[in-house]
């Protein structure tokens, strides 16, 4: 415990000694009685409390108590002095000041109190800058780590995908399909990882790009020169990453059925892909103007299987509407 | 590829494009598709390598590079060295993390930011559409 004593009355340092003393036997205090020591000392290692009068003669404890807080700021500064007035106390108070005791025999008795307040207050303020100081540095780690997780899942995942692309060039055009499926789906769920925003919303997706990535993905892959998209998105869509992956995958089925199916001729058609709320409720339309069908008609694929689980788990309705000849509308409304 | 193989790759009458991965499985899918699109390919794996081949005089139209990769300079150091010595070459960044910094580099008007995961032939297409 090191204090700094400033007073310009022996008398009254000795007073301050006592009391220290009393409080800290083995308290270190150093009386100060000139400028050049007070800022030497002051320089020369942080006192754990500064005790000081407001008329110095060489100084003013105002200045010494705002010198002690431009260095220290934590350390408490208890003024006690038989000068001054209460506008003093409260301007130094609100100013950072610990403590202001009058020389009074009536206040005497607060000083004890006051240094013993000044100095646990001071450590307790310490304590509380220390632990959040912690825990700042814990969540700028956590940060790291999950932004490090973040890249390693996607880059794995471009890496599974990129294996998928490298084993589809050794086979036959109907397995090379296959492996592109596979691709594709990987590159949906990869799509919805992605746009994950940040480690601030670690559980919200901006569904808007991940339904634009996945019908420019397949669109580049399955739909060659002949076929046109075009994306009319009416608004932000962000939704909880549970509900985004579900739905990106029902996504990914119905563009790519709608992809591989509408024009068996390799004729050129438009898919238009939709993304709007009516009623509160959003909805991602994917158009065609190819081939259509008779209801009724559609084989029980992996396609159509996945459809239907997928719908369930992204709690989303899905409505067709197609006619031969007249095109394909597949509504996905979320409910 | 070592940096003398390179040259010579880059001496191809298709237009180069310069593909800068360390994760050699990825970098290997974008060379296929890089090929089957009409480019001739160098590859490096690293930052490193890439400002070797490209200070040897190789003829790059375009450079795709990932991010983080170990050497001296990363993706964005790549990206800023070509902006000093190579600014007319389009460059695409590739990268795992949600977001890039916004730096001088990456806000060129031939710079493009490709987020991982992506599909390989969608990173052909944009090179296609960044030279025509």
């Amino acid at each position: 415990m090191r204090v700094l004593v400033l007073d310009d009355n022996p008398d009254d340092r000795q007073l301050v000694l006592r009391e220290l003393t009393e409080l800290w036997p083995t308290v270190i205090a150093i009386e100060v009685s000139d400028l050049a020591t007070f800022e030497a000392t002051l320089d020369a290692c942080p006192p754990d409390l500064v005790v000081t009068d407001l008329d110095l003669r060489w100084a003013s404890g105002r200045d010494a108590f705002v010198a002690t807080k431009q260095r220290y700021p934590a350390c408490p500064v208890v003024m006690f002095t038989g000068t001054g007035d209460e506008t003093i106390a409260v301007e130094l108070m609100k100013a950072g000041l610990d403590d202001y005791v009058v020389k009074s025999p009536r206040q005497m008795l607060r000083l004890r109190a006051s240094l013993k307040i000044a100095v646990e207050s001071a450590a307790s303020r310490n304590a509380l800058s220390e632990r959040e100081a912690q825990l700042t540095a814990l969540v700028a780690h956590k940060d790291t780590i999950v932004r490090e997780l973040h890249h390693r899942v996607k880059n794995n995942l471009q890496m599974i995908t990129s294996l998928l692309h490298l084993r589809a060039r050794q086979v036959d055009a109907v397995t090379r399909g296959h492996f592109q499926e596979m691709a594709g789906r990987m590159e949906a769920v990869a799509s919805v990882q992605s746009r994950i925003y940040d480690a601030e919303a670690l559980d919200r997706v901006d569904f808007r790009a991940t339904l634009s990535d996945i019908a420019e993905g397949l669109s580049d892959v399955f739909g060659g020169d002949h076929i046109g998209l075009d994306r009319d998105f009416d608004g932000p869509l962000e939704l909880e990453v549970g509900r985004a992956m579900p739905l990106g995958l029902l996504c990914y089925e119905v563009i790519l059925n709608a992809l591989k199916h509408a024009w068996p001729q390799a004729q050129c058609g438009k898919l238009t892909i939709e993304l709007r709320t009516q009623g509160g409720h959003p909805e991602v339309k994917i158009c065609d103007d190819g081939a259509g069908f008779e209801e009724g008609s559609v084989t029980k694929g992996l396609g159509t299987r996945l459809v239907r689980s997928l719908a369930t788990e992204a709690k989303a309705q899905v409505m067709t509407l197609s006619k031969p000849g007249d095109g394909t509308i597949v509504t996905l409304r979320l409910v | 590829m070592n940096v003398d193989i390179a040259m010579k790759a880059g001496i191809a009458d298709a237009p180069t494009v310069l593909v800068v991965e360390d994760e050699a499985i990825i970098r290997m899918t974008l060379v296929d598709e890089l090929e089957d699109a009409g480019f001739a390919v160098i590859e490096a794996e690293g930052a490193d390598a890439a400002v070797a081949i490209m200070s040897k005089g190789a003829t790059i139209r375009a450079v795709i590079t990932d991010v983080r990769m170990p050497g001296s300079i990363d993706g964005l150091g790549l990206a800023a060295w070509m902006l000093d010595k190579a600014p007319c070459i389009p460059i695409i960044i590739t990268s795992g993390f949600a977001t890039v910094p916004d730096c001088e580099a990456i806000n060129s008007a031939i710079t493009r930011v490709v987020l991982k995961p992506y599909s390989p032939k969608s990173v052909a297409s944009l090179v296609v559409a960044l030279l025509s």
